[in-house]
């Protein structure tokens, strides 16, 4: 049985990078999980971050359905969840999601150097 | 009860005789593993003409990559078929099993340069094949860092082998290395549009392109990348090709990644990694031992 069999893709606004951290603090993730840089041409500045996981039932339900998470009311959860992108999917591979979400959205990966 | 016959055939090697080994079973066997480890440190070759096992091959009970660090050459080994070397935490916490993500990968070099996901997105998912393992990597976000140590900064000879399939996509994708891209220090492998890439570099570098080797894109590849101050070189399950040039290296200050190259974030393959041993000096004679344990590693026999 694969625990982690639940494809999630999510996408932050830059702006919401605050927020959206707190939210997965709250649930035991780092600060770092939003690692790829997004905008609608590819060119910097990033306007969007996002995250490609393979995820447990547990996990996907916390990120979309959770009313309480740690210290976060209902409220907060929702006025955070309301600002990102969650697309959780059984049936498409983690690359062939993480490009089908983008293209939903009219999103590209910045192609910066470091 | 029955016996399904194993042949040893010669494989090249010291061995004289065929031995038929009598297995014997209670009932139907397909799917069944049998493993045979010689004394001689080869793996063996099998003839089999009973299709109703499935037979594999283990590495040869002789030779370790940890002998390749037996004298204290600088490096890692990592070795996701050893679920004991991994952990799903990225602190080291809880043992990585099939299915589970892996967030910290041990080095069994001696060299403690231990690989860790930087996030748990990051992580690479183990996963099985059979009785071969391996680590997923999805393509979008995963890759593992070890700590920056100069110690990963080659200068003269030295050599990164991988068992692995790339799986994709096509364009520019990066496997691993110790790179800074807009420094162009380090070294780094990569994939482009399927056909390996390998690249020293510094304030003079050897990039060997792509010429010489066809798409590998899910092909079960023993990868051999080897360098020294004026050649780099490509050898692809046995097959090897040189690129002359002039390499003067400069350090990148960057860890060693594995699923992206170094601190440039732009690139991430989708791959399954098998085995990655990371080492300074030249091979040898051990070159060809190295290519046949990671033959094993993917279930190729080289």
């Amino acid at each position: 049985v694969n625990a982690y069999s639940v494809s999630l893709v999510m996408i932050c606004p830059a702006a919401a990078m605050a927020q959206v951290n707190a939210l997965g603090a709250a649930l035991g993730h780092s600060e770092n999980e939003f690692g790829v840089p997004l905008s609608p041409t590819g060119e910097e500045p990033a306007t969007h971050y996002g995250l490609h996981t393979w995820a447990t039932e547990e996990t996907a339900l916390a990120w979309t359905e959770a009313e309480t998470v740690g210290e976060l009311t209902p409220e907060q959860t929702t006025a955070v969840r309301s600002m990102l992108i969650i697309s959780p999917s059984e049936e498409m591979t983690g690359s062939d999601h993480f490009a089908s979400v983008l293209v939903d959205n009219g999103l590209v990966r910045v192609e910066s150097n470091d | 009860m029955g016996g399904i016959p194993v042949t040893i055939a010669d494989n090249g090697y010291p061995v004289t005789n065929d031995r038929t080994l009598g297995l014997p079973v209670t009932q139907a066997a397909s799917g069944m593993h049998v493993t045979v480890v010689d004394a001689g440190g080869f793996p063996v070759a099998f003839v089999n003409d009973d299709l109703s096992a499935d037979l594999t091959v283990a590495e040869g009970g002789g030779f370790s990559p940890s002998q390749l660090f037996s004298n204290g050459e600088a490096g890692a080994w990592f070795d996701p078929s050893d679920l004991t070397s991994m952990y799903q935490g990225r602190t080291g916490t809880t043992a990585a099993a099939v299915g589970s993500p892996v967030g910290q990968l041990l080095d069994k070099s001696g060299n403690s340069n231990h690989a860790v996901a930087p996030s748990d997105a990051a992580r690479p998912i183990l996963r099985q094949s059979g009785s071969l393992y391996y680590l997923e990597f999805d393509g979008v976000d995963d890759f593992l860092l070890t700590p920056n140590v100069p110690s990963l900064d080659f200068s003269s000879d030295f050599s990164l082998s991988l068992a692995m399939r790339f799986t994709g996509p096509t364009g520019f994708k990066a496997i691993a290395g110790k790179f800074v891209s807009n420094q162009q220090t380090g070294y780094d492998i990569g994939f482009s549009n399927g056909v390996p890439r390998w690249a020293v570099r510094g304030t003079s570098n050897i990039d060997t392109g792509t010429s010489g080797i066809g798409n590998q894109t899910n092909v079960d590849l023993a990868l051999i990348l080897s360098a020294d101050p004026t050649q780099a070189s490509r050898e692809v399950n046995g097959t090897r090709v040189d690129r002359a040039g002039t390499w003067t290296a400069v350090p990148a200050t960057s860890g060693f990644a594995i699923g992206r190259r170094g601190s440039d974030g732009s690139s991430y393959a989708s791959m399954r990694l098998h085995n990655l041993v990371l080492r300074g000096g030249a091979l040898g004679a051990d070159r060809e031992r190295l290519r046949t344990y990671l033959g094993s590693k993917i279930g190729v026999t080289l």
